[in-house]
C-alpha cells in the first residue's frame, strides 16, 4: 500500500543544513513510526488457536521515499501481500479457476496451500452449504476449511495516522538538525 | 540496492560442507556466499538463490514458492537420501525450504534498513537502537541479554541499547552463524532492532550532542556503506597461509586470491561481465586444464543469445546467473562431445535449459548459449 504524505520542513532548518540530511532524517522519523506501530500490531494480536504466530505484521516491508520538496512516498507492505485490504476492506475470491478459498484448519498445514500438500484430501460438503472442507484421505481429518469469499473489514489502524506521520517526519528533522 | 539484489549479489558456493562447518569460514566469505548446507551443485544453489531473490522482494507466498523450487529441485534431478527424506537435510521439505527463503529475506531486508540507517540524516536523528523483540516465537531464546552482555553490550533500565556503530552489533552478529552486524543474529530469531532518538541517545548518556554532530558531519562526506565496504578487512589472509589452505580444501577453484584478500569465484565472474575486471579464471577443467573467461567473451555472448535479441525459438536468453554457472560446469560438465578437434559441454540449468560450450584447445571459448531442453524440466 503506497501513502503520500506531505513535509514541511521549517524554513530556517533549510537555511542552516543541507535538504538532503533533513530528508534522510525525516524519512527515518516516519519509517521508524510505521515499523515501531507494525511491530506494536504483531505483538498484541492473538495468534489463532495453536497455530504459530504469522507475524505477518512485523514482517511487512517498510519504504520512505521523497518525490520532489517534501513529499514523502510511504509504503507499506509489497503489491498483493494485502495491507491495502486490511485497511479499505473488501472481499477476497480465488483466483481464477479456482472455487474456494482455503482456510487451514489444522497446525500441519499452516502456511501450506492444498495444492502443496503431500497426501490424498477428499472435499466434503454438506448439500447445500456454500462452504466445505478438505479432509486427509486416511485420518478423515479435516485440514482446510473451503469457502467461496471472505470479507475483511475496513481497519484503518492498519498504519499509524497522517498526522503523526507528518509529525513523526518533522520532529525527526529537527532532532538531526538541533 | 533493493532486497532481491542483494540475494543475486551473492556468490553461488557450492561445498559438502554442513552449517557448523560453514559456521567457521570468515564472516566477510560467508557473507558473500549464497550458500545451503551440504549442497554442492551449482545449479541447484541457483535455483535457490533465484526463488529466495523472489521471495526477499515480495515475502509473501512462501507454499508457492516452495512448490516452484520443488519443480525445479525435480528437473535437476534431485533426489534426498533415504534417511533424509522430510528431515531438515531434505531439500524439499518445507522446514529446510522456509528456512532458506525465510533467512534470506531477513538478511537482504536487515541489510537494507542498516545501510539506510547509517546515511548522515538518520543517524543524526537516530544514532541508537535498541535490540529487542520484533516477531512472536513459541519458544523464543531466552539467553539474548546473556548474549548481548557477552558481546559487550550495556543494560539501560533493562533495555539492550547501543550506539549504531558500536562493536557490540558485530561481536553480536560473529557469536552467531551469519557473522552480521544487523539482524538476524541467529537461525529463526525473532530478535530485532528498532532506532532510539538522538534526545533519548543523550538522555542515556551514550553521546553528547557535541560528538555526534561531528560524527554526523564525518558521514555526510562519506559514502552509504556498501554491501561489499567490510570484505578487505574480515578476509584478508595470504595466499599460501594455512587459513587460506584451509578455504581451498573446503572450496577448490571456487575461493581465489587477489593479493592478499581472498574472493570467490562468482563474484570475479560478476566483475568481469560487468567490465571492471578483464579476465577470470575458471579454474581445473574436466580435462585438467585451466580455461580463462574474459569480458569480451561475455560483451560478444550476451550480444548474440539476450533478451530480444534472441531469434532461433530452440535458444533460451543467456542471464548473469548463467555465467556464474560456468566454473561449476567446467569442473563438472552433464555431458562431453568432441567435435572435430572442439569439446561441446552441456549442462542443465533449473529453468529448463541445456548450457552449452564449445571450447577449442587454442582459442578457449568460442560457442556459447543455452537451449530449451527438450526432455522438458
Amino acid at each position: 500500500m503506497t501513502i503520500d504524505c506531505q513535509l514541511v520542513i521549517p524554513n530556517d532548518l533549510h537555511r542552516r543544513f543541507d535538504e538532503q540530511v533533513a530528508f534522510e532524517a525525516a524519512g527515518r522519523g516516519i519509517f521508524n513510526l510505521v515499523k515501531r506501530h507494525l511491530v506494536e500490531r504483531n505483538r498484541t494480536r492473538p495468534k489463532r488457536g495453536d497455530f504459530p504466530h504469522s507475524n505477518y505484521w512485523a514482517r511487512r516491508k517498510v519504504d520512505i521515499s521523497f518525490q520532489g520538496r517534501g513529499t514523502a512516498v510511504i509504503q507499506v507492505g509489497s503489491p498483493g501481500d494485502g495491507v491495502a485490504l486490511h485497511y479499505h476492506g473488501g472481499i477476497v475470491r480465488p483466483r481464477a479457476g479456482h472455487k474456494y478459498l482455503a482456510i487451514p484448519a489444522d497446525r500441519s498445514v499452516w502456511d501450506v496451500k492444498p495444492s502443496e500438500y503431500k497426501g490424498k484430501v477428499f472435499f466434503a460438503k454438506r448439500k447445500g452449504a456454500k462452504s466445505g472442507t478438505l479432509r486427509d484421505w486416511k485420518t478423515k481429518k479435516v485440514l482446510w476449511f473451503l469457502v467461496p469469499e471472505a470479507h475483511m473489514k475496513a481497519d484503518k489502524t492498519v498504519i499509524p495516522e497522517m498526522r503523526d506521520m507528518v509529525a513523526a517526519g518533522q520532529r525527526a528533522a529537527m532532532e538531526a538538525m538541533r | 540496492m533493493t532486497a532481491a539484489e542483494i540475494v543475486l549479489r551473492k556468490a553461488l558456493v557450492g561445498s559438502d560442507l554442513d552449517s557448523s562447518q560453514w559456521n567457521m569460514v570468515q564472516a566477510g566469505l560467508r557473507n558473500r556466499a549464497f550458500f545451503s548446507s551440504q549442497v554442492a551443485e551449482a545449479n541447484i544453489l541457483a535455483a535457490l538463490r533465484e526463488k529466495a531473490a523472489e521471495f526477499a522482494e515480495r515475502g509473501v507466498d512462501a507454499s508457492e514458492f516452495r512448490k516452484q523450487l520443488r519443480r525445479d529441485l525435480e528437473a535437476l534431478h534431485y533426489k534426498p537420501k533415504k534417511d533424509e527424506e522430510n528431515t531438515i537435510k531434505d531439500l524439499f521439505s518445507k522446514a529446510r525450504l522456509d528456512a532458506i527463503l525465510e533467512t534470506n529475506e531477513a538478511q537482504a531486508r536487515g541489510w537494507i534498513e542498516h545501510a539506510e540507517g547509517m546515511s548522515a540524516g538518520a543517524f543524526a536523528a537516530f544514532p541508537a537502537q535498541e535490540f529487542l523483540r520484533v516477531e512472536n516465537r513459541d519458544r523464543p531464546r531466552e539467553d539474548w541479554p546473556q548474549r548481548w552482555a557477552r558481546a559487550g553490550g550495556r543494560m539501560y533500565g533493562g533495555r539492550m541499547v547501543a550506539l549504531k556503530d558500536d562493536p557490540v552489533w558485530q561481536n553480536l552478529g560473529d557469536a552467531g552463524p551469519f557473522g552480521n552486524p544487523y539482524p538476524p543474529f541467529d537461525w529463526g530469531s525473532g530478535m530485532g532492532v528498532l532506532d532510539v532518538s538522538r534526545s533519548e541517545a543523550v538522555e542515556l548518556g551514550l553521546i553528547d550532542d557535541a560528538a555526534l554532530s561531528a560524527k554526523v558531519d564525518e558521514m555526510r562526506n562519506a559514502p552509504i556503506p556498501d554491501f561489499n565496504a567490510n570484505l578487505e578487512a574480515t578476509v584478508a589472509m595470504e595466499d599460501g597461509s594455512p587459513e587460506a589452505a584451509r578455504l581451498k580444501g573446503a572450496f577448490g577453484d571456487q575461493v581465489r586470491f587477489d593479493g592478499n584478500v581472498a574472493h570467490w569465484q562468482g563474484e570475479l565472474i560478476r566483475d568481469v561481465l560487468e567490465g571492471s575486471v578483464r579476465s577470470a579464471k575458471l579454474g581445473r577443467g574436466y580435462d585438467g586444464r585451466n580455461l580463462s573467461i574474459s569480458h569480451n567473451i561475455f560483451a560478444e555472448h550476451l550480444g548474440k543469445h539476450f533478451g530480444d535479441k534472441e531469434r532461433d525459438r530452440r535458444n533460451m536468453p543467456l542471464t548473469v546467473g548463467d555465467f556464474e554457472l560456468l566454473p561449476a560446469m567446467w569442473r563438472k560438465p552433464d555431458s562431453v562431445a568432441k567435435e572435430r578437434n572442439r569439446d561441446h559441454l552441456a549442462f542443465e540449468t533449473f529453468d529448463g535449459g541445456i548450457l552449452n560450450l564449445i571450447v577449442d584447445p587454442i582459442k578457449g571459448i568460442v560457442g556459447l548459449w543455452k537451449m530449451k531442453n527438450p526432455k522438458g524440466a
